[in-house]
C-alpha cells in the first residue's frame, strides 16, 4: 500500500496492522455486549408488556437510540469526566499505559479493557436502543405464533420455550440489523477515537486526514471498508446458521 | 352545509385554496397535541435562526475579562472562550446548521423516491441496477468517507456539503420505498393507470408516489436530523471550514478550547448540543402530526 508522506519509510501496511487490532477489540466487544444485552432487554420487555419496567425500558431505548454516539462521547466526557470528575479521562487515553507489554496476561487485558471502557460505553449506547426496541416487537409478534401456543400446550417448561422457541426466531430481525450497524458504528469510530484518544484506525485515519498523508488516508479507508464487507459477509453466514430456512444448497 | 358554500366560493382563487389548505392542514396538526407543540417547536427554531440574526447581531467583541461566565442577565447562557455571549451565537449559528440539513434532507430524498419507485415499477434490469447501487453505497461506511472526500475536496460552500451528504444518505430510505412501491404496483388504480397508457412519469409520480406521502415526508424529517448530526460531526472533526459561526463550530471550539478541562465552560458547549437536541425532538414529536395530515384515512374520523 505504499508509504507514509509524513514518516518517511514506514510502510502503510504496517501502520495499519499496529492500529487494526485496537479498533477490532473495542468495536467487536462493544457490539458483542450491546447485541446481548439489548435482545435481553428487549425479551424482557416484551413479556413484561405494558408494565412499569417496559414503559422505562422503552422510553431509555428510544432516547438513547436518537442521540448520535459522538454526542453521546462528548456527554460522557464534561459530564462524568470533567463537571463530576467520576474518572481521570486523562489517563484513560491512549489505548494502553505506557510501560505495559502485549501479552496473554491478567494485567494486559486488564489495561486494554481500561483504556477500551469509555469507546466501548460509547458505542453500546449508541446502538443498544436499537437492538432492544427490534427485539421487543419482534418477540412480541413471535408470542403470538401458532407454534409457541402448541408448545405451552405441549406443556413445555416456560424456559425452554423462551430461548428455544421464541428467542431463537425473534432474535433474526434484530440481527439483520446487524448488518447495518456494523458500517455505522465502524464509521463512527473515526469521530469517537479521536474523542476519547484511543489510537485504532479511526485515529490514524483522523491524523492522516489532517496531514494530508494521502497513502495511509487511501490505505486506511480500504482496510474500514473490507472489514466493513468483511462483517457483512460473516453475518449474512451466521444468518444461515441461526435461521435454516434460507439454507440455499439441495432444496431447489 | 357551511363548508360546501365555502369551498366553492374559493375553489377558484389560488391564494384562497392556498390559505384554506394552510388552515386545514393547521388545524390536522393541532389534533394531535405532542405533534402539535413539536411543530411549534421546530417552527420557533427555524425563525429564530433566520430571522433572530437581523435582531441580534453576533456578539464579536472579545473581552478577556469575561471567559467563561456563567449564565446571568445580560449573557443568558453564559460566555464562550473569548467572552463572546453564548446566546448570540446560537442565534445566529442555526441558518447553516439547519440550511444544510434541509438541503441535504431535499436531495437524498428526491434521490431515494425517484430510484426506488422506479426501481419496483420498471423491475428488470434497472431494479437490479438500482438496487444493487444502493447496496453499494450502503456498505461503504459514510462518515469516514465523507472525512476522507472533505480531506481531498476542500469544502467551501454549503451546497457541496449538502449534495455530497445527500448523495451518500439515500440508499436506507431507497429500499424501503421500493419494497412499498412494489406492493403498491400491484393495487388496482396503478393497474387501470397502466391500462390507459399514462407513461411511466405519471405513474410513477402521480399514483404511486403520493401514496407514500406520508411516510416520505417521516423520513425526509428523519433525514434532516440525520444530514445535520453529520455536518456538525464533520465540523467538530474541523473537516469542514470553520469560517462562519454556526453550532458544530460551535461545539468544536468548546471542545478544542478546554470544554475538556474547564468546569466552566459547560454551557459553552452544552448550549449548541440542546439547541441540536431541541430542534430533533420537535421533528420527532411532529411526525406524530405528520402521520394525521398525510394519511387521509385517519382524517375521516373526525
Amino acid at each position: 500500500m505504499g508509504e507514509s508522506l509524513v514518516s518517511r519509510g514506514v510502510p502503510v501496511s504496517e501502520i495499519v496492522l499496529n492500529y487494526l487490532p485496537w479498533t477490532l477489540f473495542s468495536i467487536g466487544t462493544a457490539l458483542i455486549i450491546s447485541f446481548t444485552v439489548g435482545i435481553l432487554l428487549g425479551m424482557l420487555m416484551a413479556y413484561k408488556r405494558e408494565s412499569k419496567l417496559d414503559h422505562v425500558l422503552t422510553n431509555i431505548g428510544s432516547i438513547v437510540s436518537s442521540i448520535p454516539d459522538y454526542i453521546m462521547g462528548i456527554l460522557i466526557i464534561v459530564w462524568i469526566g470533567v463537571q463530576w470528575e467520576l474518572i481521570d479521562i486523562t489517563a484513560m487515553r491512549g489505548s494502553l499505559s505506557p510501560g505495559i507489554q502485549p501479552g496473554f496476561n491478567l494485567t494486559f487485558i486488564g489495561d486494554a479493557l481500561y483504556h477500551a471502557s469509555l469507546p466501548i460505553l460509547t458505542y453500546v449506547l449508541g446502538t443498544i436502543g436499537l437492538w432492544m426496541l427490534t427485539m421487543k416487537g419482534s418477540t412480541e409478534s413471535t408470542l403470538g405464533e401458532d407454534y409457541v401456543t402448541v408448545a405451552k400446550a405441549r406443556g413445555l417448561k416456560e424456559r425452554r420455550i423462551a430461548t428455544a422457541y421464541v428467542g431463537r426466531n425473534a432474535a433474526l430481525p434484530p440481527f439483520t440489523q446487524l448488518t447495518i450497524s456494523i458500517a455505522l458504528v465502524f464509521g463512527g469510530s473515526l469521530i469517537i477515537e479521536w474523542l476519547f484518544v484511543y489510537e485504532g484506525l479511526g485515529y490514524v485515519l483522523y491524523n492522516s486526514i489532517q496531514q494530508r498523508d494521502y497513502p495511509v488516508m487511501q490505505g486506511v479507508f480500504l482496510i474500514i471498508t473490507t472489514m466493513v464487507i468483511v462483517a457483512n459477509l460473516l453475518a449474512d453466514l451466521l444468518y444461515s446458521r441461526l435461521d435454516p430456512r434460507i439454507r440455499v444448497g439441495g432444496r431447489d | 352545509m357551511a363548508a360546501t358554500t365555502g369551498e366553492s366560493r374559493y375553489e377558484d382563487s389560488a391564494p384562497g385554496r392556498v390559505l384554506r389548505w394552510l388552515a386545514s392542514t393547521l388545524r390536522l396538526m393541532a389534533r394531535n397535541k405532542v405533534g402539535f407543540a413539536g411543530f411549534l417547536v421546530v417552527t420557533t427554531i427555524v425563525l429564530v435562526s433566520f430571522v433572530g440574526p437581523i435582531f441580534v447581531p453576533e456578539d464579536e467583541t472579545v473581552q478577556a475579562s469575561q471567559i467563561y461566565q456563567s449564565p446571568s442577565l445580560s449573557h443568558p447562557l453564559g460566555t464562550d472562550s473569548e467572552g463572546k455571549d453564548v446566546l448570540s451565537q446560537i442565534i445566529n449559528g442555526g441558518r447553516p446548521i439547519l440550511t444544510i440539513g434541509f438541503l441535504a434532507a431535499a436531495i437524498s430524498t428526491t434521490i431515494a423516491v425517484t430510484l426506488g419507485s422506479l426501481s419496483a415499477f420498471m423491475g428488470g434490469r434497472v431494479d437490479t441496477g438500482f438496487t444493487w447501487l444502493a447496496d453499494m453505497v450502503l456498505t461503504i461506511p459514510q462518515l469516514p468517507l465523507l472525512a476522507v472526500l472533505a480531506g481531498v475536496l476542500s469544502l467551501n460552500s454549503k451546497f457541496a456539503v449538502a449534495g455530497l451528504i445527500g448523495a451518500l444518505f439515500w440508499p436506507t430510505l431507497m429500499r424501503a420505498i421500493r419494497a412499498q412501491a412494489l406492493s403498491l404496483k400491484e393495487r388496482d388504480y396503478v393497474e387501470s393507470a397502466r391500462a390507459l397508457d399514462l407513461g411511466t412519469p405519471h405513474i410513477v409520480f402521480r399514483e404511486i408516489a403520493p401514496n407514500m406521502a406520508g411516510y416520505i415526508a417521516i423520513n425526509f424529517t428523519l433525514a434532516i436530523t440525520a444530514s445535520m448530526y453529520t455536518v456538525v460531526a464533520l465540523t467538530l472533526l474541523g473537516l469542514v471550514p470553520l469560517s462562519e459561526n454556526n453550532w458544530g463550530v460551535m461545539i468544536n471550539l468548546a471542545w478544542t478550547r478546554g470544554a475538556i478541562f474547564s468546569k466552566d465552560s459547560v454551557f459553552y458547549i452544552m448550549s449548541p448540543i440542546a439547541a441540536i437536541a431541541l430542534f430533533q425532538l420537535g421533528l420527532v414529536a411532529m411526525n406524530r402530526s405528520l402521520t394525521e395530515v398525510f394519511d387521509p384515512r385517519l382524517r375521516r374520523g373526525s
